[in-house]
């Protein structure tokens, strides 16, 4: 099953395109991180996801259905907006029950039980827990309705390093308990590469990279060796980026085969290494116009 | 109960990093034949890792056949592995002495050498993966 | 939803129906008194209390426009919660109706109660005076709560268009008075054919008598024997006026009786184009019928712009 798919989706604002042809397919269960620098249409993304902007053109889908179309479909998506917006003159208990009234299912043992554990006093007003709390509170209401999908915008963001671990292992404990689809925009790619198994790169407003992290990681190797013009290696090895020194080239592909060229030496990547790769543009693709995509 | 940590830096993959936990424990005796692992539920909790890593680590402890999963149950170890100290593999252990030996007389220094047992021995471990 | 609106409002709802209540207080105590008073030289004072809760009559609407109206949607843009509101099971069509629901409710509750009994306590002093020309027609009858509903629609509108509050609030009052007056000015006396009505001309410095039939005066002039304009309600004073015709002063050389004579002698006579009395909640219901209607026409809009532009 697939949890959200696109298709040529792109979001304009006025001139300015945030997101421009994207093609997405994410398989349901996994936890994908979304990843991309500041701009790159990583809010655009999740906010038409869950259908608080329309697309411009083309088309997305979450959980098969046109987000936000309805009842329904609203009840089996779960959001956090970045900031975590909470209403800040009502408290924790009224937070509570405003996920039990503005939502059909509603799991009260779920939420309260969180808000018990993590602490959280229910007479206080949201305007004035800390950023930590806030988030948990958001990522609460949001978890409370048991959602197939859920969708977080840099939820960690502003969390202090215990903070942020702690949110991490609840999420992650949700995860195991009923396998809902994750996607969670993220600058901190430490954070991705422990709780992610899928990958979405995104760059001025372009998926450069859609895939599950193990293949990703496992199709793309970085070749050094001596100085020498990339045309020389076959086709079905897709140069990503490149760099000479005077002596020395290094080049980043994408293959499914094996190297078999002998005067490169072959070594694996790292995802936070993979991920830059593909967050900025190479001269190549400068020149060529076109970007590098990877979707696998 | 063991406790799991995960060390991103170490260049060993996270689930691999679950099963020499396991294994180590084992051999420590702080893990015995029929204690109950901790749950997948229970692991995510403390370590912040992805469900689908532990499911790993315990798929590959049970290929190797140090525990078993009883559904409805959890995941429960199947083997000790206290009996094996190392002097046991006295056989392996002058192998090795011969091989560094030879290394030095090749004219490896100390670095080179646990550069070459460690690439060999990932190749070999990703080898039986695949 | 319900509850979330009502959670959401119910500091304004509290304060609304407490100052109804405290104002129905004062006016259902204070009538008698009043009533007794309208006949006797006390009436001035009498009326200074009646312009003040009038004032505040007028204010009402703009008030609920400004205040529940224009918030209702910025702020939730403003602080991002609409992202929280908007993304649980409940569709915005909803959660904007329920929103409208309950401010025009208690809108239509606090202002009907406000106006109509301040209506009735008015009474003894609208036989006097009048209530449906402009000064007071708007302090009375149904038309405050269409002004209401419609102000609080059009700070809603307005809200969700600005996304901010406080641009919004003024955006809403300004709008909202700019409306009601124009309405009042090139509407209202059109709704239905001015009667003209020709009558003597009172006194000699006085512009057709205040209106003893309680009309609403719309334009009048003084006209002589044979048609020709001796006076219109701009060009000055009528005494003077009538004096040149006369060749008489306008001090205490002439007498009131010379006055009298001389608009006898010219044939001196007030051609007036009014509403009468008797059409008060005629005029109340098509006010009340148009407010509501423009009302209705922006709550489409509101709707359309909150479900396709606002996020």
């Amino acid at each position: 099953m697939i949890a959200i798919t696109a298709e040529n989706l792109g979001k304009r604002y006025g001139q300015r395109w945030a997101l421009r042809h994207c093609a997405l397919s994410v398989p349901a269960g996994r936890v994908v991180g979304l990843v991309g620098a500041n701009g790159a249409g990583k809010t655009t993304l999740l906010h038409l996801g869950v259908g608080l902007l329309d697309a411009t053109e083309g088309s997305i889908t979450a959980l098969g259905d046109r987000p936000g179309a309805d009842t329904d479909q609203l009840a089996r998506v779960g959001f956090v907006a970045q900031d975590a917006p909470v209403y800040p003159t009502l408290t924790v208990a009224d937070h509570l029950r405003l996920g039990q009234r503005l939502n059909r299912h509603w799991d009260r043992d779920l939420a309260a039980g969180r808000i018990e554990r993590l602490g959280l006093p229910l007479g206080q007003r949201a305007g004035k827990v800390s950023g930590g709390q806030r988030a948990q509170l958001a990522l609460t209401i949001a978890m409370g309705k048991r959602p197939e999908l859920l969708l977080l915008d840099e939820p960690v963001s502003s969390l202090d390093p215990l903070a942020r671990r702690e949110f991490l292992q609840d999420l992650m404990e949700v995860v195991a308990e009923y396998g809902p689809t994750v996607v969670l925009s993220s600058h901190l790619l430490s954070d991705v590469e422990r709780v992610c198994d899928h990958l979405i790169v995104l760059a001025d407003g372009h998926v450069r990279l859609d895939g599950a992290v193990d293949e990703l990681l496992s199709t793309h190797k970085l070749l050094t060796g001596p100085r020498r013009a990339t045309s020389s290696l076959p086709r079905d090895q897709r140069v990503i980026r490149v760099s000479h020194t005077d002596r020395q080239t290094t080049v980043l592909v994408h293959t499914t085969k094996p190297i078999l060229d002998p005067r490169w030496s072959v070594s694996d990547i790292g995802l936070e290494e993979l991920v830059l790769a593909y967050m900025s543009p190479t001269p190549r693709d400068r020149q060529t116009g076109e970007l590098a995509a990877v979707h696998s | 109960m063991i406790e799991f940590h995960i060390d991103p830096r170490s260049g060993v993959a996270p689930y691999r990093q679950l099963v020499q936990q396991v294994r180590q424990a084992l051999r420590l005796g702080l893990l015995r034949e029929g204690d109950q692992l901790p749950t997948v539920k229970d692991v995510v909790a403390q370590v912040a890792i992805n469900p689908n890593t532990v499911l790993k680590a315990y798929r590959e402890l049970e290929h190797e056949g140090l525990a078993a999963g009883r559904p409805g149950l959890g995941t429960f170890v199947t083997r000790s592995l206290a009996g094996s100290s190392l002097a046991a593999h006295k056989g392996l252990r002058t192998d090795l002495a011969r091989w560094l030996t030879k290394a030095r007389r090749a004219g490896l220094d100390d670095d080179s050498i646990a550069a070459l047992f460690e690439s060999t021995f990932r190749d070999s471990v990703n080898e039986d993966i695949a | 939803m319900t509850w979330l609106a009502w959670r959401q409002f119910r500091v304004q709802a509290a304060l609304a129906v407490a100052s109804t209540i405290a104002v129905s207080v004062v006016l259902l105590v204070t009538r008698t008194h009043v009533a007794q008073l309208a006949d006797s030289d006390e009436l001035s004072s009498g009326y200074k209390s009646l312009q003040l809760l009038g004032t505040a009559l007028i204010g009402v609407p703009a008030f609920i426009g400004a205040f529940w109206g224009a918030p209702l949607v910025a702020r939730e843009l403003e602080a991002g919660t609409h992202r929280l509101a908007w993304t649980q099971s409940v569709t915005r069509r909803r959660w904007l109706a329920t929103k409208l629901a309950i401010a025009g409710a208690i809108a239509v509750v606090v202002t009907g109660v406000f106006s109509l009994i301040f209506t009735w306590w008015s009474l003894p002093f609208d036989r006097l005076g009048n209530r449906i020309g402009t000064a007071n027609f708007g302090q009375r009858g149904i038309a405050p709560i269409a002004y209401a509903l419609f102000a609080l629609i059009l700070g809603t509108l307005l809200g969700t268009v600005i996304r901010r509050t406080l641009p919004a609030m003024a955006a809403t009052l300004a709008g909202f008075f700019v409306v009601r007056y124009t309405f009042q000015l090139l509407v209202r006396p059109r709704v239905l054919s001015p009667i003209t009505v020709t009558r003597p001309t009172n006194t000699f410095g006085e512009q057709g008598g205040s209106a003893a039939d309680g009309a609403w005066v719309l334009s009048a002039k003084s006209l002589d024997w044979a048609g020709r304009l001796v006076h219109d309600e701009y060009s000055g004073e009528v005494g003077r006026a009538m004096a040149q015709a006369c060749g008489l002063t306008m001090d205490s050389d002439s007498t009131q009786a010379d006055r009298i004579a001389c608009v006898n002698r010219l044939g001196i006579h007030d051609v007036v184009t009014i509403h009468p009395a008797s059409r008060f909640w005629t005029l109340q219901g098509w006010e009340t019928a148009s407010f509501l209607a423009l009302a209705a026409l922006l709550a489409v809009v509101c709707f359309w712009w909150v479900r396709h532009r606002a996020a």
